[in-house]
């Protein structure tokens, strides 16, 4: 017969109810960011742009959070109101500039607390995307000029994060981080100077981005898309550079044969298919109760000792303390889009090359900073336990009361972007003169049509039109 | 006294996190408008202002002008036509023209014409007229006076950065075209450097 288990006291279990209080008012409430904007996504999911930005300002934001900035941004921009959406942007931009500088003191007071203390800094590729959409913006004001100005910004950020990578190479010896979109956005600045004319620009975009397609995004599985071999063979004709556009020929015979150009009987168009979304962060949080069991206070044998039961424990192991780990994962959001249709009357469908898989990038980006994490994850922990440690010592109160403190405050950045599409796909097309409208199409892999949009060229003054059909799907 | 000690500790704790969930606040002032202030390093209204000076000041006192004076009896009419941004910034060309209207209309040594935009307006103001005005304030039509020549111009950016060092260079091209024969009456160029430092961290 096993003798009754002695009672414990108020005192003996007044820490463990001040942290399960502690855990239940900060712990698990404290929803990742993709959970703070659930609503928005659902009402972007309903094609319910104006809901969207209701439940985003209900979310609320300071003008000084970058990420605030980003999405309202991107909001804005999808609402069509691209007036707003540039201003956003351009404060988001005044801001990650400000943001080079860094505090020491926020530094140190997220080594207390968590990377949320921290003001957020965007992800380099995030960044970059901001002069994809105020181009698109500005060509919806009917502003080439404005858009120029961003292919120009887009450009120069592209250079600095090629002569990061070319610096590390030469530290290292080896390829550098290729977390980026620039091939894409090369491409895409050299669509806006073509169209603005300004060949000799238009190349040499056109010629950073096939090297960039050809090189670092062979790992994203988006190659070299047939049409920029033609945009570039086209400028490189332009500016008098036959002897290569002889060797884009050779290698892109396709090129060649689609680089006629038929001013006056056609329209071109070239629409971006935006689509899915890039992962985002969600936290994993540890909590581990820290038991002293009299001597043999290993944290790791708790587990052997009371098995699946750890908190059916007698009075002979008494709760220590509470460890708490929390870092961020990144969680997939699967895209029920296969491919992009343009449907072009006289043409038919006709189907979207893929241009960018941001969605890898996002992964490859946190990849390489995940070590980094987890490293600031255990530092942290060390600095807080050497904390509590210290107040326990003096005091067993006090060191409670650190305790809940260092668990309450143990958060996961969960902040990103999250509303970017996690993939984009091209079509350029020469439309038959008089055409008004044709429809755009993002369909699944059964070939059961998604989301479709319809696009008015009715409008239009310009030989050459860029555009962007979203789908939140 | 032990207690104390960890008390502070907790005290220093919370007064870190209260520091890390607050921001700043908002100070506005009234400045001189032409009190010089470089915030961002970006092109500002000093930038416009001194440019369109400078370069104006420069373009009245060119040849161009005393061989206008010597063969005709009145003033030169300019118009200003595009002046294309080439930068990397959203410059507001529209405030960098009127600088240049207001450098050249003060000097008292050309006229300036209303532009392309502007004349749709007035004239839809005399038509306007021709039906609502009384006989004797009815503007006449087809009394413009016609430029003699147009200015165009062009701003162009390259910058150069690493780490936390940049320098941002401005080149600011201005040309006057004679509009009858297209001849290039005056070519003026200003440039402006600036270099922009930032420090890694901050207290």
């Amino acid at each position: 017969m096993a003798a009754p288990a002695p009672r414990a006291g108020l005192w003996d279990v007044l820490p463990l109810l001040l942290s399960i209080l502690v855990l239940g008012t900060f712990g698990p409430g404290c929803a990742s960011r993709a959970q703070d904007l659930s609503l928005v996504r659902e009402a972007l999911y309903r094609g319910d742009v104006e809901s969207a930005l209701t439940e985003f300002d209900k979310v609320g934001g300071k003008d000084t959070d970058l990420l605030h900035l980003l999405e309202q941004g991107y909001l804005l921009h999808v609402a069509g109101r691209w007036e707003e959406s540039n201003e956003a942007w351009q404060r988001a931009e005044e801001r990650a500039e400000d943001l080079y500088t860094r505090s020491i003191t926020r530094e140190a007071a997220a080594l207390l607390t968590s990377d949320n203390a921290l003001p957020y800094r965007g992800q380099p590729f995030e960044l970059q995307m901001i002069q994809y959409y105020r181009a698109l913006n500005y060509l919806e004001l009917g502003s080439l000029d404005g858009a120029l100005v961003e292919a120009r910004k887009a450009n120069y950020l592209a250079d600095q994060v090629y002569a990061k990578e070319e610096e590390e190479d030469d530290e290292d010896g080896k390829l550098g981080p290729t977390q980026h979109p620039n091939a894409f956005l090369d491409y895409f600045t050299g669509l806006l100077y073509a169209r603005a004319g300004e060949w000799n620009d238009a190349v040499v975009s056109f010629r950073n981005s096939y090297a960039g397609y050809g090189e670092a995004n062979v790992r994203y599985g988006v190659g070299v898309p047939a049409t920029l071999t033609r945009d570039l063979y086209r400028a490189l004709l332009r500016t008098g550079q036959s002897s290569e556009a002889a060797r884009i020929a050779e290698a892109h015979p396709e090129a060649v044969s689609g680089a006629s150009e038929s001013a006056g009987k056609t329209k071109r168009i070239v629409v971006f298919f935006e689509s899915g979304f890039v992962p985002h962060r969600e936290s994993v949080d540890i909590t581990l109760p820290i038991f002293d069991d009299k001597g043999n206070s290993s944290a790791w044998l708790y587990v052997d000792r009371y098995g699946p039961e750890i908190y059916s424990y007698s009075s002979s192991a008494e709760l220590d303390h509470v460890l708490r780990f929390a870092f961020p994962r990144l969680e997939t959001v699967p895209s029920p889009v296969a491919h992009c249709e343009l449907d072009v009357p006289a043409r038919g469908a006709l189907s979207a090359t893929p241009v960018l898989d941001l969605g890898a990038i996002a992964e490859d980006d946190f990849g390489q900073r995940l070590p980094r994490i987890l490293l600031k994850t255990v530092a942290r922990a060390l600095v807080k336990e050497t904390q509590r440690k210290a107040a326990k010592k003096e005091n067993e109160v006090l060191g409670w009361v650190i305790n809940a403190i260092n668990v309450a405050t143990e958060q996961a950045d969960t902040r990103s972007w999250i509303f970017l599409p996690g993939r984009i796909d091209v079509i350029d097309v020469e439309v038959p003169a008089g055409v008004d409208t044709v429809k755009g199409r993002f369909v699944d892999k059964f070939g059961q049509t998604v989301d479709e949009w319809t696009l008015d060229l009715s409008g239009s003054t310009s030989d050459m039109e860029i555009l962007s059909l979203r789908t939140f799907h | 006294m032990t207690m104390l000690r960890h008390a502070r500790t907790g005290l220093l704790f919370g007064l870190v996190l209260l520091l890390s969930a607050c921001g700043g606040s908002k100070v506005v002032s009234r400045i001189d408008p032409n009190e010089q202030v470089d915030l961002s390093g970006n092109w500002n209204d000093t930038d416009s202002r001194l440019v369109a000076e400078e370069m104006i000041a420069d373009c009245l006192g060119s040849p161009w002008l005393r061989r206008f004076h010597q063969n005709e009896s009145k003033s030169p009419t300019v118009i200003t036509g595009s002046i294309r941004n080439k930068s990397m910034e959203h410059i507001a060309v529209g405030t960098f023209l009127r600088d240049i209207e207001r450098a050249m209309v003060n000097s008292g040594e050309v006229q300036v014409v209303a532009s392309a935009e502007e004349r749709g307006e007035i004239r839809a103001e005399r038509e306007d007229q021709r039906v609502n005005a009384t006989p004797e304030t009815l503007k006449q039509m087809g009394r413009e006076v016609g430029a003699d020549y147009m200015l165009l111009g062009e701003i162009n950016q390259i910058n150069d950065r690493e780490d936390g060092k940049e320098v941002r260079y401005y080149q600011i091209d201005l040309e006057l075209v004679d509009i009858e024969t297209n001849v290039k009456t005056w070519l003026g160029q200003k440039k402006i450097k600036k270099f922009v430092g930032r420090s890694a961290y901050k207290p």
